[in-house]
C-alpha cells in the first residue's frame, strides 16, 4: 500500500545576486528537481548523495517545514501541498523527524521527560502524568533507563542524545519517520548501536522510513530500497542489495567505488576517477547534471536530460549509457 | 647513525594529561612507536582515545593546560624538552601536519600564496618571488589547475577539496620529512575523500615523506597505512601490522570495532554494535579503559591494566586470552 507519493517535487530558493540592485531578479537555487518516489508502508527507502545533493531539502518539504515549489506530495492519496495550514498540521503527528547534531536538537533547558512528551501535550489532549508515563515507557523502548526522565540533555552522550531525538519523534506512533544524518555525527561503536535500534523499531512499529545519510555503507544496512541523488536530481533508484551489489548508473557507480573498505588484503579497487567537485548548485550543468565528472560521458549527454528507464523490474536509472561497473572500468 | 636507518618519528612512554576543573585528565597513557622514513602508521580510535593529543604532543601544540611526558624524537632530537626557538627550527625541517577542517587552518585574510610564500621566506629564507614560484609549482604537484592564478585567490574561493589540496601543498613547501595528518578527509565527500587519499600516497612515493595518519575510519586504515595502533580512552589497545590488526585481532576491542563497521560488501542487516557509551575521560576505571563495555571483562579487568605485551605478531593489552577473541 502506497503511503507516502511524491511527484515532479521541485524546491527552488531565490538567491539574491552579489552586489544586486534590490530589483533585479534573484538567481534560482534548484534545490530539488523533477522528484518522483513512492514509499510503501512499513518500507525504509534509503536516500544517499554526497552535500549539495539536496537530500536535507526533500525531507524538509515533505514534512513542509520547506515549501514545494510545484509538483505533490500525497499522503495516502491527500495532497497534502494543497492542504492549508491548519489542515496539515493534523497530518504532522504522522510524519516525525530525526534530526543529525543530536544535541543541538534538543532545548538545553527542558528535562529529557518534557522533550520527549512535548509532541504529545501539542498533539493530543493529555494530562501531564499520563504525558509522563508515555514519555518513561517510550525511553526504555529506545534503551534509556526510564528514571534518568529529569535530567537535561547535556548530561548524556552523543549517542544517548540521539535515544531521546528518537523517542520524541515516536511517542507520537508516527506512520513515517524522516532520519537526517541520524549517526554521521556518532562514533562508530555507537553508530552500530543507533542503526539497529532504528531497523527494530521500524519493525515493530510498522514504520515506514526515509532514511538520509552520505554513508552508503550505513543506508545499506538500514534500507530496502535506495535512492541516489545528485544536485537536486534522481540519478538511480532500486532494491537496496542492487543498487550497492550492481549499481548502473555511473554516479553510483563511481559512489561505491570511493568508500573505503576495511579489508588491507583487498585488492585496492581501480577507483574510477571521478574528476573534481560538485558544481555550484546554481549553475548546474548542461542537460545531465553529472556529465561534468562521468566518465563514461558523451558529447550529447551536455544536450538533454536524460530520460528515467527502466532497465530492469522495479530500477530507475537516469543514465542511457547505464551498464555494470565493469564496462566503465574497461572503458 | 645516518639518516637512512634513523627512524622519523620515535616516541616512548608519551604520556599527556590536562589539568581541568574536573581535575587531572589522562588523555595518553603510556604509548610507544617508532616510524621509519617513508613509512605509513595509522592511530585509530574513536573520539576521547587520545589519537590527536598525540598528534598534537608531538607538534609541541598541545592546549595550555597540557603537559606531555616521555620520548618524542623527530629525526633522533628529542624535542619535547626542547627550547621553543630549537623547535620551530625542527618543526620546520622534519614534520608538518594536516588538520581535519582546512578552513580553520588557513588564515582567511591572507591570499593563498602568501600564505605559502611566507612558510617559505621565514623558514627557508627565500625571496618572496621564488617562494611564490615554489609555491605555485607545489599547487601543480597536488593537481590545483591554474596554480600561478590560484595563488592570488582568498581561501574562501576554494572548495573544500581544493582547500585540502592546498594544506597538504602547504604542508609539503618544506619537504618534510614527516607529514601527521589529523583527520583530513572527515570534512570531505566521499568521492573528494577518495581524490585526496589517492594524492596523499602519490605525493608521499614522490617525496618519500613518511605519513602519520589519524582516523576514526577503519576502511582508510586498511587502504592506506602498513602498521596500525588502536586506542582506546588514551590506551594503546593493540598494535602491529595493519594486515595482522585486521586479520587476527587479539583485542576485543578491535574486534569489536571491526564487527560494528557497516561494510558495502559484507552481510546485511543486524550490525554488531559494541555496547554501552564512550569512555567518560575524567572518571576512568583503574585498570583497562574497555571494561566497562567488553564482553570479555573479568573481575581485575576493572582494577588492574594489563600491561602492552607481545602476541604473535602483534602486541596488545588485555587480561583476556587471545583465543578468547573471535
Amino acid at each position: 500500500m502506497t503511503l507516502l507519493s511524491v511527484r515532479d517535487l521541485n524546491v527552488t530558493f531565490d538567491v539574491p545576486r552579489k552586489g544586486a540592485m534590490p530589483w533585479t531578479a534573484p538567481d534560482r537555487l534548484r534545490a530539488v528537481k523533477d522528484m518522483s518516489f513512492d514509499l510503501a508502508a512499513g518500507e525504509t527507502l534509503g536516500v544517499v548523495g554526497e552535500s549539495g545533493s539536496g537530500k536535507s531539502t526533500l525531507a524538509r518539504a515533505i514534512v513542509g517545514t520547506i515549501p514545494a515549489t510545484s509538483g505533490v506530495v500525497s499522503w495516502e492519496g491527500t495532497d497534502l501541498t494543497a492542504l492549508s495550514p491548519g489542515e496539515r498540521r493534523r497530518h504532522r503527528a504522522d510524519v516525525q523527524m530525526v534530526f543529525q547534531d543530536p544535541l543541538a536538537a534538543l532545548n538545553p533547558r527542558m528535562t529529557v521527560g518534557d522533550i520527549i512528551a512535548e509532541p504529545l501535550r501539542t498533539h493530543r489532549d493529555v494530562s501531564r502524568t499520563d504525558a509522563r508515563n508515555a514519555a518513561q515507557a517510550m525511553m526504555e523502548r529506545v534503551g534509556l533507563l526510564p528514571n534518568l526522565v529529569n535530567r537535561f540533555p547535556h548530561e548524556f552522550s552523543g549517542g544517548q542524545c540521539q535515544r531521546i531525538g528518537i523517542a520524541r519523534a515516536l511517542i507520537l506512533e508516527p506512520r513515517l519517520l524522516i532520519c537526517d544524518e541520524p549517526v554521521s555525527a556518532l562514533d562508530v561503536s555507537v553508530q552500530a548501536q543507533v542503526v539497529n535500534l532504528l531497523r527494530r523499531l521500524s519493525r515493530e512499529m510498522g514504520l515506514a522510513m526515509i532514511f538520509i545519510a552520505h554513508d552508503l555503507s550505513v543506508v545499506r544496512h538500514v534500507s530496502d530500497r535506495i535512492m541516489v541523488m545528485y544536485l537536486g536530481r534522481q540519478m538511480e533508484v532500486g532494491p537496496a542489495r542492487a543498487v550497492v551489489g550492481d549499481p548502473l548508473h555511473p554516479y553510483t557507480q563511481a559512489l561505491v567505488a570511493s568508500v573505503p573498505v576495511p579489508d588491507p588484503t583487498a585488492r585496492r579497487r581501480d577507483r574510477q576517477a571521478v574528476r573534481g567537485e560538485l558544481p555550484s548548485p546554481l549553475t548546474p550543468p548542461s542537460g545531465c547534471v553529472f556529465h561534468t565528472r562521468c566518465p563514461r560521458a558523451r558529447p550529447d549527454c551536455a544536450d538533454a536530460v536524460p530520460p528515467a528507464l527502466r532497465p530492469q523490474p522495479e530500477r530507475i536509472v537516469a543514465c542511457p549509457y547505464h551498464g555494470p561497473a565493469e564496462a566503465t572500468a574497461a572503458e | 647513525m645516518d639518516e637512512a636507518t634513523t627512524p622519523v618519528l620515535e616516541i616512548e612512554d608519551l604520556r599527556v594529561s590536562f589539568a581541568t576543573g574536573d581535575g587531572t585528565v589522562d588523555a595518553v597513557n603510556g604509548l610507544s612507536l617508532s616510524l621509519e622514513p617513508g613509512g605509513t602508521l595509522a592511530i585509530v580510535g574513536e573520539s576521547g582515545s587520545g589519537k590527536s593529543q598525540t598528534a598534537f604532543a608531538v607538534m609541541g601544540l598541545l592546549a595550555r593546560n597540557g603537559t606531555a611526558t616521555g620520548i618524542v624524537r623527530l629525526q633522533g632530537r628529542d624535542v619535547l624538552t626542547m627550547p621553543e626557538a630549537a623547535l620551530n627550527r625542527v618543526r620546520a625541517e622534519t614534520v608538518a601536519m594536516v588538520f581535519q577542517d582546512p578552513m580553520t587552518s588557513l588564515n582567511p585574510y591572507m591570499r593563498v600564496g602568501e600564505q605559502m610564500a611566507e612558510v617559505l621566506v621565514l623558514h627557508e629564507g627565500l625571496s618572496k618571488r621564488e617562494a611564490l614560484a615554489r609555491s605555485a609549482a607545489m599547487l601543480d604537484a597536488v593537481r590545483i589547475p591554474d596554480a600561478k592564478g590560484r595563488l592570488r585567490q582568498y581561501p574562501h574561493e576554494f572548495s573544500g577539496g581544493m582547500r585540502q589540496r592546498v594544506m597538504i601543498a602547504m604542508a609539503l613547501l618544506c619537504r618534510p620529512a614527516l607529514l601527521i595528518a589529523d583527520e583530513p578527509t572527515t570534512a570531505l565527500d566521499v568521492t573528494v575523500q577518495a581524490q585526496i587519499m589517492d594524492l596523499l600516497a602519490d605525493v608521499r612515493s614522490e617525496f618519500g615523506t613518511a605519513l602519520l595518519l589519524i582516523t576514526h575510519d577503519m576502511g582508510l586504515v586498511a587502504e592506506t597505512c602498513e602498521r596500525t595502533i588502536v586506542m582506546y580512552g588514551g590506551r594503546v589497545m593493540e598494535q602491529g601490522r595493519t594486515i595482522d590488526v585486521f586479520a587476527d585481532p587479539t583485542h576485543p576491542y578491535t574486534r569489536g570495532l571491526l564487527d560494528a563497521v557497516p561494510r558495502l560488501d559484507g552481510d546485511e542487516g543486524e550490525l554488531r554494535a559494541i555496547p554501552g557509551e564512550p569512555p567518560d575521560m575524567a572518571n576512568l576505571p583503574h585498570g583497562c579503559p574497555f571494561t566497562p563495555r567488553c564482553p570479555l571483562a573479568m573481575d581485575r579487568c576493572g582494577t588492574v591494566q594489563p600491561p602492552l605485551e607481545p602476541c604473535g605478531p602483534l602486541l596488545r593489552a588485555c587480561h583476556a586470552p587471545p583465543e578468547a577473541v573471535a
